[in-house]
């Protein structure tokens, strides 16, 4: 009798437990192969803004997880989520990464497919004895899509809970900083820039919201040359811990809340362009909303599992192995405002972000050297437990945390191991 | 710059209205509309050199030994006799690729 041989099943509540994370989430294949069936071809994954596509026949293409997906806009102005492979032997349809198209031929036969995905011409059709039913052979579309403020996410699972539910209270993040556009609307048209590191994707979210613990320490420079300016004396961000600021969120998002802290944002000149995007900011909201708007940092925020939202950019990811990963920094300019304020925008992005700005490389580095440290099998735990003992449990679900606490990676982590071994269908609870 | 002298790389750019300019995705963007991968006015460029020199840049201790492949175009401006770097275009064969972290100037 044949016994199928099977890897033995892995213990993720044993492996995410308490304060503590073990290091094989980082290195073991069958971790990464089951997060694709859990994660990466199931939940609400974040693919492009809807500012991308602008016009009928603009497309992008997108990976969710290990299958390729075409992102089109019809001619009824919808955004349409297809599998990126043609119906008659699987090859990939589109290989462009973005551009604007009246149809899509296959490279291989020629098979043509309308922008709404309805197929045109099979080529040859009198080999099929002008039999093949061409509304059977339309492009596939995803089994489900949904779009919040713009933001147009997919999920590969036919079931499970909707975009909103998922979402959960993460919208009021995602609304804080949508609403700097005096029409509410951002515009991701400016370009991307594209960057790979050697380590797991789980290492970007660790990192990305938590500029105040790793800041001074790996952006040195970066940090000093801010202080220089600004006068702000860097001491006092760890004099001054704010408590509330970091948050997890149900549904294994994360947010650093500036609401409460004293940080402000840097102080800038009163430009006659500066003067016109606050007054329609006032004119939008009145003053007050205005007011908090321009006074406060915006948050700094995760959407599980692969968007980050940070200052100056949406940043997009997506696992290429188990120690790879491809990260998109997608500057956000801001329909409405001044053509001034929007460059200067582009400036400061450049600044600190990109392949070449004064931060995000010391990330990258960090993160690779992450990977080899993950490596050594010797106490393979990673400690996760500053702030918990002062770590308060939201009303609404999920906890707040004081500057550098990690209870924000304590939440993503345990929605992760939910998810993981099946218990969660992935909604925000 | 193949010897890591960017201090005497530097003395060789005028001193204002100078760009050295890295662009993303295409080599013809419009810098007011389009993020670039690296877009420097003067002030920024010395920057860029203090931090490289910084003994900081975490990439850097110590750098890898790293291949690009692109064009430089240089303008110059002759100033008392001598040629100085007005502006410096670096056109990467990789800029709408994802790209490992540039920690270094090309």
């Amino acid at each position: 009798m044949a016994t199928e041989m099977r890897p033995p099943l892995i213990d993720y509540s044993a492996l995410v437990s308490g304060a503590r994370v073990h290091g094989s989430l980082y290195r073991d294949e069958q971790v990464y192969q089951r997060e694709l069936d859990q994660i990466w071809h199931k939940v609400w994954l974040y693919l492009c803004h809807e500012s991308e596509l602008p016009n009928p026949g603009d497309f992008l293409r997108r990976q969710m997880g290990a299958q390729p997906v075409l992102v089109v806009r019809g001619d009824d102005n919808a955004i349409r989520v297809f599998f990126n492979r043609c119906r008659h032997r699987g090859n990939l349809l589109c290989n462009r990464e973005h551009g604007n198209a009246d149809s899509f031929r296959c490279p291989y036969h020629a098979w043509t497919y309308a922008k709404d995905g309805a197929l045109l011409e099979p080529t040859f059709e009198e080999g099929y004895d002008n039999n093949l039913s061409r509304a059977d052979f339309g492009l596939t579309p995803v089994p489900r899509q949904d779009t919040y403020r713009g933001l147009v996410f997919a999920s590969l699972s036919p079931t499970g809970p909707g975009l909103r539910q998922h979402l959960g209270q993460v919208t009021e993040f995602i609304d804080l900083f949508m609403d700097v556009s005096p029409t509410g609307e951002i515009d991701l048209n400016s370009g991307v820039q594209k960057l790979r590191y050697r380590g797991n994707w789980k290492l970007l979210p660790e990192n990305s919201l938590e500029g105040d613990y790793h800041g001074p320490f790996i952006h040195r420079f970066a940090f000093e040359m801010h202080s220089r300016r600004s006068g702000l004396n860097m001491s006092s961000l760890y004099e001054n811990q704010v408590p509330d600021v970091i948050r997890s969120l149900p549904g294994g998002h994360m947010v650093e809340d500036y609401r409460g802290a004293s940080m402000t944002p840097p102080k800038r000149a009163m430009t006659p362009a500066r003067k016109a995007y606050l007054d329609a900011l006032e004119a939008r909201y009145g003053k007050e909303k205005a007011q908090q708007l321009t006074s406060t940092i915006p948050p700094l925020v995760f959407v599980f599992p692969n968007l980050i939202y940070i200052m100056t950019h949406i940043r997009r990811f997506q696992p290429i192995n188990v120690g790879e990963t491809y990260v998109y920094y997608h500057p956000v300019l801001l329909k409405g405002a001044p053509e001034e304020i929007n460059a200067a925008r582009l400036r400061e992005h450049e600044f600190g972000f990109g392949p070449a700005g004064f931060i995000s490389p010391d990330d990258i580095e960090i993160m690779e050297r992450n990977q080899i440290g993950v490596q050594a099998r010797g106490n393979d735990w990673q400690h996760i437990a500053r702030g918990l003992h002062r770590v308060r449990q939201m009303p609404g679900g999920g906890t707040a945390g004081y500057t550098m606490d990690e209870n924000h990676l304590r939440g993503m982590w345990q929605h992760y191991a939910r998810v993981m071994s099946g218990e969660s269908d992935g909604n925000a609870r | 710059m193949d010897e890591h002298r960017y201090q005497e790389w530097l003395t060789l750019w005028e001193s204002s209205d100078t760009l050295y300019w890295v662009p993303c995705n295409d080599d013809d963007i419009d810098p007011r509309r389009q993020v670039s991968i690296i877009y420097d006015d003067h002030d920024r460029l010395v920057q860029r050199v203090e931090r490289l020199l910084s003994g900081t840049v975490l990439a850097l201790q110590p750098g890898r030994q790293e291949l690009w492949a692109g064009q430089a175009l240089h303008r110059l401006r002759m100033r008392d006799g001598t040629h100085r770097i007005l502006s410096k275009k670096v056109l990467l064969n990789n800029s709408d690729q994802e790209i490992p972290l540039v920690q270094f100037l090309i």
